[in-house]
């Protein structure tokens, strides 16, 4: 009961390899950058992490920072922690740049001791 | 599009609406793509766009009317939505975009070679950001993990019978592994089968060990996907039923048949089941598997069968 699969390459499978090729750029970038999207790279580090952030004077409330990057603001992160801080820093050098905002990641990568984060960079 | 893979982009619809994906079609925020928020001069467009595509698409897959474009624009969605916000990217949500959009550029009677190379990419991008990782080759994400984070019981149970983070080392090798296996598997078609068994085994392995949250909806992602590489067949199958099982099956055989694709029949005396088509034929005990193998209705159930039970679970 198993039909007879063509399996040329049609004109519309070109759009596809494109799609498959930029997957394979992505897989590739990873190795020269520290985030990893769009790379096929769940679990590959495990960090638990705590965003701290002060802003007009006064240190805002978990709900806060929450609402602020629409990101849990202390847990576990599964994939790299280094996701996290690309998506902190940029919020805070686009929609956050007039908000003079002090930002402090705490984070422990798979069990090695704590490191910081801070925005501005110190 | 074939009818193995119309039923997984729509299983794959239905696992993504039991998810809540809708409520993340939102205005782009902290993109990939900076020029995504010009966006903003517009409030609701961006979000106003996608959910339209996106229902549109739904609408259309599921009442079978253009069901590769309805499953490009599906997969064209989830994935602009990722590139839209940092904050949602999601492996268990990039790849129902990645399956969507490449099942959506395979016509019906075609070999999914292209899902089968995202098969390959997968497991081979798995393996590289695995293999280059001083903590996986020591075991130390893995202890971390299973130690730390989860305090998973079958891992504590395991881990005084080798010292010195033996047990995580096991398991990492193991890991890193099966995933070079699988995307060399998958990158050749003669091996298909293989690895689909091995995908299969090492998910469910996954499933029981460390449970059905952790890893997002990635895992039912894999199982429904696994859909692609069943070769279904085409034509009318013919159903024979033995006497009394046709007399009480056979008013309920068009509700459970959604493709079609049955023509039941009585089957001659000391018969109590016969399938055929395409030139093959099983009988009795033998027929109950192409019966399932070959219908809707049975991954339908598989599906909604595999979400009771995790309900269920969640509340015990």
């Amino acid at each position: 009961m198993t039909p007879d699969y063509q399996s040329k390459i049609a004109p519309r499978h070109i759009a596809g390899l494109v799609f498959l090729a930029l997957q394979v750029g992505a897989i590739v970038h990873a190795r020269f950058v520290p985030e990893r999207f769009f790379c096929w790279a769940p679990f590959d580090e495990h960090s638990y992490f705590r965003i701290e952030v002060e802003a007009a004077g006064r240190r805002l409330s978990r709900s806060e920072v929450e609402a602020r990057y629409r990101y849990r603001a202390e847990g576990w992160e599964p994939r790299s922690i280094h996701n996290v801080i690309s998506m902190v820093r940029q919020y805070e050098s686009s929609y956050g740049r007039g908000s003079d905002a002090q930002v402090t990641i705490r984070y422990v990568v798979n069990g090695h001791p704590e490191k910081t984060w801070t925005w501005p960079n110190r | 599009m074939a009818p193995n893979l119309l039923l997984m982009c729509k299983l794959l619809l239905g696992l993504i609406l039991a998810h809540g994906f809708p409520a993340t079609l939102d205005d782009p925020f902290i993109p990939f793509l900076a020029v995504l928020d010009g966006f903003h001069a517009h409030p609701g467009v961006f979000a106003g766009a996608m959910k339209g595509l996106f229902l549109a698409g739904a609408i259309f897959l599921m009442f079978n009317v253009r069901v590769r474009e309805a499953a490009m624009t599906l997969g064209l969605v989830v994935i602009l939505t990722l590139i839209a916000s940092k904050p949602q990217f999601r492996n268990h949500v990039f790849i129902v975009g990645c399956l969507f959009f490449l099942a959506g550029l395979h016509r019906d009677r075609e070999d999914p070679w292209l899902l089968r190379l995202q098969f390959a990419l997968i497991y081979g991008g798995a393996f590289i950001n695995k293999v280059l990782q001083a903590d996986w080759w020591n075991g130390q994400f893995m202890h971390y993990w299973l130690h730390r984070s989860m305090r998973n019981p079958w891992y504590e149970m395991l881990v005084p019978l080798l010292p010195e983070l033996g047990v995580a080392k096991v398991i990492s090798w193991t890991v890193i592994a099966m995933e070079l296996v699988l995307a060399v598997l998958f990158f050749m078609p003669r091996f298909t089968r293989v690895a689909v068994s091995l995908a299969l085994a090492m998910h469910l392995g996954f499933l029981a060990i460390v449970g059905r949250r952790v890893f997002g909806h990635f895992t039912e992602d894999v199982l429904i996907a696994m859909l692609v590489f069943l070769r279904w067949p085409s034509g009318e199958r013919r159903i024979g039923l033995g006497e009394h099982l046709h007399r009480i099956l056979r008013p309920v055989m068009p509700l459970v048949d959604l493709d079609r694709q049955w023509v039941v029949n009585q089957t001659p005396p000391g018969r109590w089941l016969e399938v055929a088509g395409e030139g093959k034929s099983w009988h009795d005990g033998s027929a109950l598997w192409p019966l399932l193998k070959y219908n809707s209705t049975f991954y339908l159930a598989l599906f909604l069968g595999f979400h009771a039970v995790a309900l269920l679970l969640a509340r015990i």
